[in-house]
This record gives C-alpha cells, structure tokens and sequence, in this order.
C-alpha cells in the first residue's frame, strides 16, 4: 500500500516537472520554406556586376526573426505570417528559410528581447526601442551596417545613396547604419495619411466650399451647428484629438509647425513650450464655449466618433485615411461623402507651413542582432525585397496570383480588388505582398489600393503642406543622457496633456498660461530641450 | 508497519535529528508530496528575489544583471528619480485614498452580503442569489471598464438615474475628477462583493448551531444573536482578511485605472502603479520601474507586520 502510494506521488511529480519544463505558450510559430535551388520563378538579382545573390548558395539556411503579431493579416484570413504566401514566396525566392516568432506588441516584443536570447532578424517599429538604435546596439540588438552593405545587400545600398535624404534618415547619431528601412519614395504623396475629413454632403447643403483657412473652418462649424442643427460638429476620440496639434494641421493656422518637438534651421524647439502654442489653445477653447468641439474628447472612442459622423450627428473628424473607406462603405447610402480638408492656413492661398507627415521611412525597420551567425545571409534575405523582382513581390505579392501585367502596368487581380471571401483589399496586400517589412513602396500600387476617389483626393489635400523644412529625422537621445531625459519627459509630458485638456475645455483660464510656462520651465524643460539639442545636434553631425 | 514510537524506552524524546530521519522514513510519502511545493515556491517565489537588485542598477538585459552598471547615489538612483518626480506627493496621495476608501467601503460589503444571505431561509432563493451575485467577477475587467464608460456617459443609464434625484448631468462622469474614486470603488464593490462573500458565508457555515441554540435559550432575539454569536465567530476570518487587504495598500493595479484614466482627471486618478506603466514598461525602463515595486513591497511588508501587531495586542487575534 505504501510502495504504490510512494510510486504515484514520485510519478506526480514527474509529470507537473514534465508540464512545467514543455512549452511555454507564447505565440511560438514556425515555419520552414523550401530551398530550392532553382527554377525559373526564383530570379537573380538584377544588381550591376555583383554575382548572382538569389537563390542563396548555401543550402539550408535557416534564420530567426521576430515580430509583432499583424492585425491587418488576420482580415485576410491568417493568423501568423508564416501562412502568408508573400511571406512563403520571399523565402523560396531567396533561398533562405525564416523561423518567425510573433509576439503581441512592443511591450511583449521588449521582453522577449530581454531574455537574453536574441533571434537573427527583429522587425520593428522604428521607434520602439527607448534609447533608439545607438541603444539597441548597446544592448546588442543591431549590429553596425554601414560597411557591410555595399558587398552584402548591394540592392539596398544602391537604394539608400540615390538621394541624401535616405541617407541622412537612416545614419545615426555615430555616423552608422543599423537597419534596412522601409522608405516612402520622396515625394510620396501618400506620407500624409492622417487628416481633417468633413462631410461633404453637409457643405453642400450649407453651400460653402472645403475651407483652408481657419476661420472659413470655423464658419463652416457654425453653419453646421445653426443651419443644420448638427450635435457635435467637429468630433474628436481621445486617442486622435492631441494629434491634431502634434501632426501640425491645426497648428499650422497660428504659425506652430507643431506642439511638440520641431527644429528650425537646427535649433531644437518644443511647439508647447512656444508662445503660439497658446493661439491654438485659445482656438480649440473657443470651439468648446461654442459646443462647435465634442465636449467628450478625452473620453469618446473612436468606433463611437465614427458613428456619430456616420449616423449624421458631426461633420468633421480627424482621423486617417483608411477611414474614408471604412466609414463610406459603411453607410453606403450614395449621399455620404468626405472630403480631406488641407492643413489650415491663416490667410486664403497660403500654402500650409506644416502637416501630419510620416518621415520617408516606412515606420518597419528590420535589424540584424549580434547573436546572428550568417550575417551574410541575413543582409541578403532583407536586401531581396529592393531589387526588381523583390520590390514587385513586396508591393505587388504573386504574379498570377495577386497581380497580373495589363497594358504593361501592374494591376490588382480579381482574388484581391473582389475578394470571394469578402476581404478587403489593404489585408490581401500585406497577406500577398510583404508590405509590413522593410522594402520600398511603389507609387502605382498605392494608387490602386484606394478605391474611392475621395482618398486619393485627400491624400493630395493633406500632403499639401512644407512640414520637411520643420521635422526632426533622428529622434534619438544621447545614451549619456537617456536617463535624465526619461526622468524630465515623463513628467513634463504629463503636465502638458493634463494643462492642454484643462486649457481647452475652460477649466484653467488661458491668462493663465504664462503660469503653465513658469511652472514647465520649473520642472525641467530648459533642460530637456538642451539635451534634446544635443542629441539633434549629434544626429546631424556637427 | 506499526507506529515507530519516537520517544525512547527511557520516556525521554530522542535527540531531534532522529526523530527527524525517523519521521521521515515513516512518511516519505508525505515529503514528496512536498517537493513540488517547495520547489514552486523556490523558483517562482524566492530566487527571482534576488533580481530586485536590478532596482539599484541600471540594467541593460544585454549586460544582466550582474554586468550593469550601478546606478547613482549609491544605487538609490531611481528612487530618488521617484521621490523627486513632481508628481509623488500625487501619486502617492491618489494611491492611498483609492486604496483606502476600497478598505472602508469594500470590505464590510461583502460580510454584511455574508450575513444577509445567511438569514435567508429558502435554499433556492439563496443559492440563486449567491450565484449571480458572484457572475460580475468573471467578466473581464476590459469589458467592465467599457461598460462603465458608456453608463456614466451624458446618456448612460446611471446617470440618467441620478438625474432623477437632481444630479446636473450634463456630462461624462469620467470627465470629473472628483468623480473618479466613487466610480471606481463603487464598480469594484459590484464586481466583487459576491466572490468575497463566498469565504464568510464558508466561515458562517462553521459556527457551531449549539451556540445559536445556547443564545436563544438566554433570551437573545435575531439582533442580539448576530452580534453575539455570529460575528465574533467571524471574527478570526475578518481579522486575517484585513490584515491582508492591509498588505496590498500600496498595490493598486494599474489595469482598471488606465482603462479609466484621462488627461480631465489625471489629478485623482494617477496611481503609483500607472505612472509607473508609463516609464518603465512603456519606455522599458526596467530599473526604474523594479525600484518602485520594490518601494511599494516595502510599505506593505512594514504595514503588515504593524496590522498583525495591532491586532495581536487588542484583539489577541492576529496571522502569526
């Protein structure tokens, strides 16, 4: 009796060490491509006298990468990319096999990184690492580039040195490259992708025009309230409404590039610690004392501002493109229209001084980790995606599949644009191409992938504007100073959001604003804004 | 196998050390079982102890913890960083009123609920009670917060009922700061309440029915009986209890309050724990954020063992 009594706890104890031990279910995925050598589909590189890169000669290589799980692909149907047949087709055409691990967000990706064991390729958001690349070199999450690129990704390397604008983006404040990055072609108009959108239904029945200026805006709001009878005229959710000023669209109207770091010829200037800072405080307060601005813009969501647009009780939001299509398809009534509304001016004519503007990189940058063995073939398989054939499949996906030649240009097919399975086409694209990873994007396929005129039309309307004379490329601090800057940044930050919320709806008078100021300056911001100069100054080589 | 007396022939106990071997043999069994336990608690509980040292360094996960650097000021770096943020005094204001007004409020809910469903005589009725009363804990605080959010809305059902005995509404309640602690103790208390009652209601069930009948003999009526017999059988749960609820003081979790916070009401709502989710988890300030917990572990250690004594000296009740 006690021998088998003994016998099954010592057997209890093995098993719960066994389940202990296996597993550990996290978004673990794997995947192994094939490593063909040949064929007629996997093309070499069409480089100027480098010998033939793809299919890579040394068979069997598999690399590590990790990246955060993608939303957009799960409207198409996958989960993971390693079902992605974009994501298959670059590692059969390359020659090199991925094992990709999907972690859920920046926080989750930060702590695989810190456990130590890092895998070949991370995949990222550019900016998500605190310290920025000289820090994750530090940690030994990129290695240096800058030599190797020349020989080892000659695609990239050609990409980058054809204007200086790429160039300077990607070097670091040591002079360095540490990522293949995803680029905007210069003058990409679809780098303006956020905006302010009205009803153009409503404009009509009001009989104004798209305002530019800000007064014609707030004419417009007006007409909207008192001739219509509209709630709330100009909607905002509380994840969206600070960017109104942080992109610049509204500041722009009072000669703020923005409300918050900018620079001006080189020297480092934070827009809420500006005097005109306040010319726009005052603004959106009198919106507020109006009702013409949602009292709730700290708290509404933005599925419930959408509804309030849809269902007719606002005209106006600020929101992203995507959201045209989302919110027309929706009501689908023939009458609901929006329209993107340029950057706000002061005076009739004048074109914008700033706007929401992404960077010319794509926010995906992929690097390459010090516990990387074939760094050789780690810098081939991302420098696929910049030569001919890997610029096609990153934009475009599979030809045949995703994408056929019509007149010679490269068009959508069926699969894609009328999907059988009801998905849209912005998931099909990253599912069939590899839109999510670093590669550089085509202005054709971007034509197509917006089906609404009133898109491209707000494309054009938000981009109007010269934010590049005012963005700062390199955001990244000092190392000797990160901690300093942390520590002042946090809280400043949070003074300046709790002060604007109370500016705007009236809580804090704005004759007080001078106190604001005052009690910024006594928390630090002199500070921040030296180091920050530093580190611009770092960046940009002086 | 007979019981191996542990006392020698002599009627002296044996020197420990056999007694222990000896009580070991006898029931290995026992032992075994243990070493899950132990190990669970050696691994997952006391070895990563020694990782709060990354609170006086200036971790770098590519470094480790032992190749970091040691932060300033002696390694108190970060918590002078903290003490000196210019929002402490909030911060830890905040932290203990909300932690306080859910002592206050919160913890005699569920033993007055205890008591209430303990006087009700229908099996059914009581069963039933209790299971839905218990159904808010499983509902995902996500999904609780968002259901908060659209009931204290300018057209949300609560406020609508407060409207009735004169509220103003004319706004969302998560706009107000002085809002904020009832909104979130209140909704805490519903989605609680039921779960913790079900210990109490445990420890009813154990009073002897002798002492019940004993009162009433002596003439006690409901009332009396309650306070009598009931709750100072009660007494030793809720004294443990609150020792407990003392020890996480300083913990209050950062999930429902970021689900809730906006910039309107930062002054009321920022805790400790959400300022710190903003600069270490966010930024990855690793360091940073380990100082602080391990400034809060502190405060509770110190109020426990200060609660217990408490609680020894006037009641003779305590958990050690």
């Amino acid at each position: 009796m006690k021998r088998q009594w003994v016998f099954l706890t010592l057997l209890l104890v093995l098993a719960l060490l066994i389940a202990g031990c296996a597993g550990s279910g996290t978004t673990q995925v794997t995947t192994t491509g094939t490593t063909k050598a040949t064929t007629g589909t996997t093309a070499t590189t069409t480089a100027t006298a480098a010998p033939a890169l793809y299919p890579w000669h040394e068979p069997g290589v598999v690399l590590t990468l990790v990246r955060n799980t993608d939303v957009d692909i799960t409207r198409a149907g996958i989960t993971t990319y390693a079902d992605a047949p974009g994501f298959k087709a670059w590692q059969e055409q390359t020659g090199i096999s991925i094992n990709i691990t999907e972690t859920a967000d920046d926080t989750a990706l930060k702590l695989y990184l810190a456990s130590g064991d890092l895998p070949d390729i991370i995949v990222a958001t550019r900016t998500f690492y605190t310290g920025g690349q000289l820090k994750m070199a530090e940690d030994g999450l990129a290695i240096p580039l800058t030599d190797q690129l020349a020989d080892l990704a000659p695609d990239f390397w050609q990409f980058i040195n054809a204007d200086s604008i790429y160039y300077d983006s990607l070097k670091q404040a040591d002079g360095e490259i540490y990522c293949f990055q995803g680029f905007f072609l210069k003058d990409s108009p679809y780098r303006s992708w956020r905006g302010m959108m009205i009803r153009q239904d409503f404009l009509d029945k009001v009989s104004l025009s798209p305002p530019t200026t800000i007064d014609d805006f707030t004419a417009v709001l007006r007409a909207f309230k008192n001739t219509l009878g509209i709630e709330i005229p100009l909607i905002a959710f509380s994840s969206n409404f600070p960017r109104m000023l942080s992109d610049g669209n509204l500041t722009a109207a009072f000669g703020l590039p923005t409300s918050i770091g900018y620079q001006v010829d080189g020297t480092y200037h934070f827009g809420a610690y500006e005097p005109a800072y306040k010319d726009a405080l005052t603004y959106l307060n009198m919106l507020y004392n109006e009702g013409l601005l949602d009292k709730n813009f700290a708290v509404t969501d933005e599925p419930t501002a959408q509804s309030s647009v849809m269902e007719g009780k606002s005209g106006a939001i600020y929101a992203a493109a995507s959201r045209i299509l989302n919110m027309t398809s929706a009501v689908n009534d023939g009458v609901f229209k929006l329209t993107g509304l340029p950057p706000f001016t002061k005076n009739k004519g004048d074109v914008a001084i700033s706007g929401m503007t992404d960077p010319v990189m794509v926010s995906t940058a992929s690097w390459i980790s010090e516990d990387c063995k074939n760094v050789p073939a780690a810098c081939a398989f991302l420098n696929y995606l910049y030569t001919d054939e890997g610029n096609m499949l990153y934009n475009f996906g599979i030809e045949g599949e995703s994408y056929t030649y019509v007149n010679g240009k490269p068009t959508f097919t069926e699969l894609m644009t009328k999907n059988p399975d009801g998905y849209s086409l912005d998931p099909m694209i990253r599912k069939y191409g590899i839109l999510n990873f670093s590669g550089v994007q085509d202005l054709a396929m971007s034509a197509q992938r917006f089906p609404l005129q009133e898109q491209i039309h707000a494309y054009a309307a938000w981009s109007s504007h010269t934010a590049d004379k005012y963005t700062i490329i390199n955001n990244a601090i000092l190392a000797q100073y990160i901690n300093e800057e942390a520590t002042l940044w946090t809280d400043i930050d949070t003074y300046i959001n709790e002060m604007r919320a109370k500016f705007i709806s009236g809580q804090e008078p704005l004759s007080n604003f001078d106190a604001y100021l005052t009690t910024l300056k006594t928390m630090g911001m002199d500070r921040l804004i030296e180091i920050r100069q530093l580190s611009l100054d770092a960046a940009r080589g002086k | 196998m007979s019981k191996q007396i542990l006392y020698a022939p002599l009627g002296r106990p044996l020197p420990i050390w056999q007694r222990v071997t000896r009580d070991f043999r006898q029931y290995a069994g026992a032992y075994v079982m243990l070493i899950p336990v132990l190990a669970f608690y050696f691994l997952f509980c006391y070895k990563p102890m020694f990782g709060a040292l990354i609170a006086f360094k200036n971790f770098s996960p590519r470094q480790g913890i032992w190749g970091s650097a040691w932060a300033s000021s002696y390694g108190f770096g970060h918590f002078l960083s903290f003490f000196r943020s210019y929002f402490f005094g909030r911060l830890l204001r905040n932290t203990i009123v909300i932690s306080f007004a859910g002592i206050i409020l919160g913890f005699p809910v569920p033993i007055i609920f205890a008591l209430m469903i303990n006087e009700v005589k229908n099996r059914t009725f009581k069963k039933s009670v209790q299971t839905i009363s218990y159904m808010p804990h499983f509902i995902s605080l996500v999904v609780v917060c968002a259901m908060i959010r659209l009931f204290v809305a300018e057209d949300g059902f609560i406020t609508q009922i407060m409207k009735i005995f004169g509220y103003p509404g004319t706004q969302n309640m998560l706009n107000i700061p002085g809002a904020f602690v009832p909104i979130y103790v209140l909704s805490g208390i519903w989605q609680n309440t039921g779960w913790n009652c079900i210990i109490y209601l445990a420890a009813l069930a154990a009073i002897d029915v002798e002492l019940y009948e004993a009162a009433r003999i002596d003439g006690a009526n409901r009332w009396k009986q309650t306070l009598h017999v009931t709750l100072p059988g009660l007494a030793g749960t809720i004294v443990l209890l609150l020792i407990l609820r003392i020890g996480q003081l300083m913990s209050v979790g950062h999930e429902k309050i970021i689900l809730l916070y906006n910039d309107f009401i930062m002054e009321r709502a920022d805790v400790i724990s959400s300022y710190v989710f903003r600069r270490g988890l966010v930024n990855g300030d690793w360091s940073f954020s380990t100082a602080v917990g391990l400034f809060n572990s502190a405060i509770n250690f110190t109020l426990v063992v200060l609660a217990n004594k408490l609680s020894n000296k006037t009641s003779g009740m305590g958990i050690w």
